[in-house]
């Protein structure tokens, strides 16, 4: 049996990304196989990152038609967020006592309503925000244009994995929430409207200025180009962070008006889009 | 003046999928707008992918001018995207994803 193994940090930034990518392209080389992921090295992995994972795993059943398998016992001791949140659900799922995890879930793009449900009752049900009526509001606002983005842009059957979580005890209260899906990624359809647009990061620029829009090519008549735009200008105004991965491209808000590159490339390339956000609540 | 009711015709107060903004499109792309206001009023929530797909693409497809859609909404939050999507949609002819010279800036 292979053993695939993860170490060090998997954090919500361009190494983290790298690090699943690299376990991605690592499992393509087996197919009908049980794979045994080794977490013994790794000694932090952000629960959100759940989603991207579960998108990879997702994948590679499908494609390679691979299983996998993992010391349950070390995981229930070292990382059981993985299993609050429902990533490593080997059993029944044990109580989330901290209150700090959001369920990992799927949905495809029929399924507005039913994220709109998720939303409102696992993300934004939390203690934390209850007296929050404005920021609830905004989360809701942002998060519904991230999946109606998904539902018109990916034009892919494959669903979209979502997972959150809490962080309290940080200064600025702030919840991560995490969204990934496998459809065509920004660079396609934007360099199909101005081939000027020719890598991830120009196709991820342009897509944030306002009024912005592919629709022309899969929505005619339809005007288009404010609800990333929005998401983009709340994010800033509101000290969030907006970052997007697609193709080879992380790229992030965070380092806006400062002197360090807002986008790395990745090692290698990563189907689909990812949109990670981090809201601040206080 | 007859009213046509949003709520009633997507049957929730959450205006958020693209689709239901389709099939508000469609009904009204049929309707005598002269003759009715479209109430928002009791929408608790409406995405633009919403607002894009039906009073957008109304604006974009028939001429209307926003200044004749006669329509009601009570929650400032959504008569802000309704505001900024009609006129979005007035102007769309003329934001047809021509790059800016602030890309190298974002």
């Amino acid at each position: 049996m292979p053993v695939i193994k993860l170490s060090g940090e998997i954090k919500t930034n361009n190494y983290g990304f790298n690090k699943l990518i690299e376990f991605y392209y690592r499992c393509l080389n087996y197919s009908n196989v049980n794979i045994s992921i080794d977490l013994y090295s790794l000694r932090w992995m952000d629960a959100n990152l759940s989603a991207f994972f579960q998108s990879i795993i997702y994948k590679l059943i499908r494609e390679r038609n691979l299983s996998f398998s993992t010391d349950k016992t070390f995981v229930d001791n070292r990382f059981s967020v993985l299993r609050r949140n429902g990533f490593l659900n080997f059993d029944e799922p044990i109580e989330d006592n901290r209150e700090s995890t959001v369920g990992l879930k799927m949905f495809d793009s029929k399924e507005c309503n039913n994220f709109d449900h998720y939303i409102q009752n696992d993300l934004l049900n939390h203690r934390s925000l209850c007296d929050k009526t404005d920021l609830v509001e905004n989360i809701t606002d942002n998060l519904l244009e991230v999946f109606n983005n998904y539902q018109i842009h990916a034009n892919t059957q494959d669903p979209v994995f979502v997972c959150g979580q809490y962080f309290p005890n940080r200064s600025n209260g702030e919840v991560n929430f995490t969204m990934v899906d496998l459809g065509v990624g920004f660079l396609d359809l934007i360099s199909a409207k101005d081939p000027n647009i020719d890598t991830s990061v120009k196709a991820i620029r342009w897509a944030l200025i306002e009024k912005n829009t592919t629709k022309s090519i899969t929505h005619n008549g339809e005007p288009g180009g404010l609800g990333l735009y929005d998401l983009y200008q709340y994010m800033k105004d509101n000290n969030g962070i907006l970052e997007i991965i697609t193709g080879d491209v992380y790229w992030t808000s965070k380092h806006q008006g400062t002197k360090f590159d807002s986008y790395k490339t990745l090692l290698r390339p990563y189907i689909g889009t990812t949109i990670n956000l981090v809201f601040n609540c206080n | 003046m007859e009213t046509f009711n949003v709520v009633d015709f997507i049957g929730t107060n959450r205006a958020i999928s693209h689709s239901d903004g389709e099939k508000l499109f469609s009904v009204l792309s049929k309707m005598d707008l002269s003759k009715y206001q479209i109430i928002f009023d009791d929408l608790s929530t409406a995405t633009t992918a919403f607002l894009n797909a039906s009073i957008g693409k109304l604006i974009v497809t028939t001429g209307i001018k926003a200044n004749n859609f006669n329509y009601s909404v009570t929650s400032q939050r959504i008569r802000s995207k309704i505001l900024r999507v009609m006129a979005n949609a007035e102007n769309y002819e003329y934001s047809d994803g021509v790059i800016d010279v602030t890309l190298e800036n974002i």
